[in-house]
């Protein structure tokens, strides 16, 4: 019955709730869009190995050379650590030792090269045999570098899918050799696509991974080393405090002084995510709830001319015997009825516009998590019983000796 | 700050247009009388459009007295100066305006269309 009362007025309780319809899609598309994002970039950290902690100079990425200028003057990370670690911290059940290889280590860009294509988008680093025990990853084809490869500082090197992809178009790549930096290297091994990223964007896909003793023998002046330290299963948080314990002794800091390396977990990194994820879900709030307030005043304005207009027939139900809470309930649940109506359009709308960007934007993964859907249909009937309760007074206080006679 | 802005705008606008359709549905009757009384389309549009403009006005004046109340005492409260910068009561003094038009333009020319003959026999 209310329905019906509200889809007499079609055009009219369109208007009325289209400021709930805005609110909701945008509060909907947001949560969507960050529900997307956040499983994406869980996805990358797990790929790191949800047991490692990481040792780093700065607490940057470390195969960008941005960092503040603080950060920049620390001592390096030495390789000797890794060592001292292993033997010092019994909560750390293997340890992991990386080069990041800047795009120009030499002031010259490196490429990569195979005859008739040329590329510099790559992220290089050398690594030890056991970063396959790290964080493992599947394979495309071929496999990771041996120990003895290591020992004898062999030109072999796993290349991401992509970059794979782009120096050997036919997708064979294992066996093949190519060109990096003036010296020939041998493709071992390539790894699958990888799972999650950042805008779809991941960095994993570029990269080219050489033993570490060949990286260090090609490129002896860089310091830029990264200590992985895998914790015994369950115990991170007490290989995270004594990996810490261990640094600060290695550095000579005192109580009072802060740590001068960076040390992170994968899911710090996440919480930091969610921090920044945070400050966004806020201003889409922001913005629904004010399309949300208007929309909800507009409501109740025009249930206030529907309450007028219809002065009569509330006149006829009173004489005909009807309680105030007959009446109250009648324009509660009409108000109900157009707001809840307004919050499915948004819905609606807001689960269409979610396919649409991910059609057009195949790289913003986007999925609409349940908790919103329900969120936003409890709101917007809320809004309705909220902003619907005076005029639904107003109704019951008629008189009906007046109401009948009302023109 | 400004997209916030802009959906409340878009939305008063929109309650504003509602409102005088049905405020137009209502006084059908009295239209009728004025367009018979020869009142020209122009006319009743104007009065509608009118109507319109000064209810957004008035939701625009009444905004920016609040927001000047805040600055003065937000300036008394936490000792920054802040002040009320002119350009931008004039910018909402005009964004309301056309507020008014733009949400009053439909409901105005739908009450110009409205037959004299039809309209007087509207209950």
């Amino acid at each position: 019955m209310a329905m019906d009362a509200v889809w007499a007025h079609r055009f009219r309780s369109m208007l009325t709730v289209i400021g709930i319809v805005i609110g909701i899609t945008t509060v909907v598309v947001v949560a969507s869009l960050l529900t997307g994002l956040r499983a994406g970039i869980v996805q990358f950290f797990d790929e790191l190995g949800p047991d490692n902690v990481f040792l780093y100079k700065t607490s940057g990425d470390p195969s960008s050379e941005f960092a503040s200028i603080k950060e920049r003057h620390r001592r390096p990370m030495k390789k000797e650590y890794a060592d001292l670690i292993m033997r010092a911290a019994s909560n750390v059940h293997e340890i992991g030792l990386t080069l990041y290889i800047p795009p120009a280590p030499s002031g010259t860009i490196i490429t990569a090269k195979v005859p008739g294509f040329e590329t510099d988008s790559l992220n290089m680093v050398g690594t030890l045999p056991n970063a396959e025990e790290l964080a493992p990853r599947d394979f495309d084809q071929g496999r990771f570098f041996t120990d003895e490869e290591n020992d004898r500082v062999a030109h072999v090197a796993v290349l991401g899918y992509d970059l794979a992809h782009a120096l050997f178009p036919s997708g064979e790549a294992d066996g093949r050799t190519f060109m990096l930096d003036g010296s020939e290297f041998t493709v071992i091994g390539v790894f699958a696509k990888a799972k999650g990223g950042f805008f779809g964007q991941n960095a994993q896909d570029s990269v080219i991974e050489m033993p570490l003793k060949t990286a260090e023998s090609r490129y002896p002046q860089l310091d830029r080393y990264m200590i992985t330290a895998k914790a015994k299963p369950g115990y991170r948080q007490d290989a995270f405090d004594e990996v810490d314990g261990i640094m600060r002794r290695i550095r000579g800091l005192k109580t009072e002084q802060e740590d001068d390396f960076s040390i992170s977990t994968p899911d710090q990194i996440i919480q930091q995510f969610d921090k920044i994820t945070g400050i966004i879900g806020l201003v889409a709030i922001a913005i629904s709830a004010l399309g949300l307030l208007v929309g909800g005043i507009g409501v109740m304005n025009i249930m206030l001319v529907s309450v007028t207009e219809r002065t009569r027939e509330i006149g006829v139900r009173k004489a005909l015997g009807a309680r105030r809470v007959d009446i109250i309930s009648q324009f509660l649940a009409e108000a109900m009825a157009l707001t809840g109506a307004g919050g499915v359009l948004g819905i609606i709308f807001a689960v269409l516009l979610t396919m649409l960007v991910g059609a057009l934007v195949p790289a913003l993964p986007s999925s609409v998590p349940t908790w919103a859907l329900v969120t936003a249909f409890t709101v917007s009937v809320s809004i309705g019983l909220f902003f619907g309760v005076w005029p639904a007074v107003k109704a019951s206080r008629l008189d009906p000796v007046d109401a009948l006679r009302y023109e | 700050m400004i997209p916030v802005t802009l959906i409340s705008l878009v939305v008063g606008g929109i309650v504003i247009m509602n409102i005088m359709l049905v405020s137009v549905t209502e006084r059908t009757r009295e239209i009728g009388i004025r367009k018979a009384l020869g009142a020209r389309r122009f006319d009743i549009m104007l009065q509608i459009l009118i109507e319109a403009v000064i209810m957004s006005f008035a939701g625009g004046g009444i905004g920016v007295g609040i927001g000047a109340v805040i600055t003065v005492g937000l300036t008394a409260a936490l000792g920054i100066t802040l002040r009320v910068t002119w350009f931008y009561v004039l910018l909402s003094v005009l964004v309301s305006a056309t507020v008014g038009i733009v949400s009053g333009w439909y409901p105005a020319l739908k009450a110009s269309k409205l037959d004299p003959i039809v309209a007087l026999r509207a209950e």
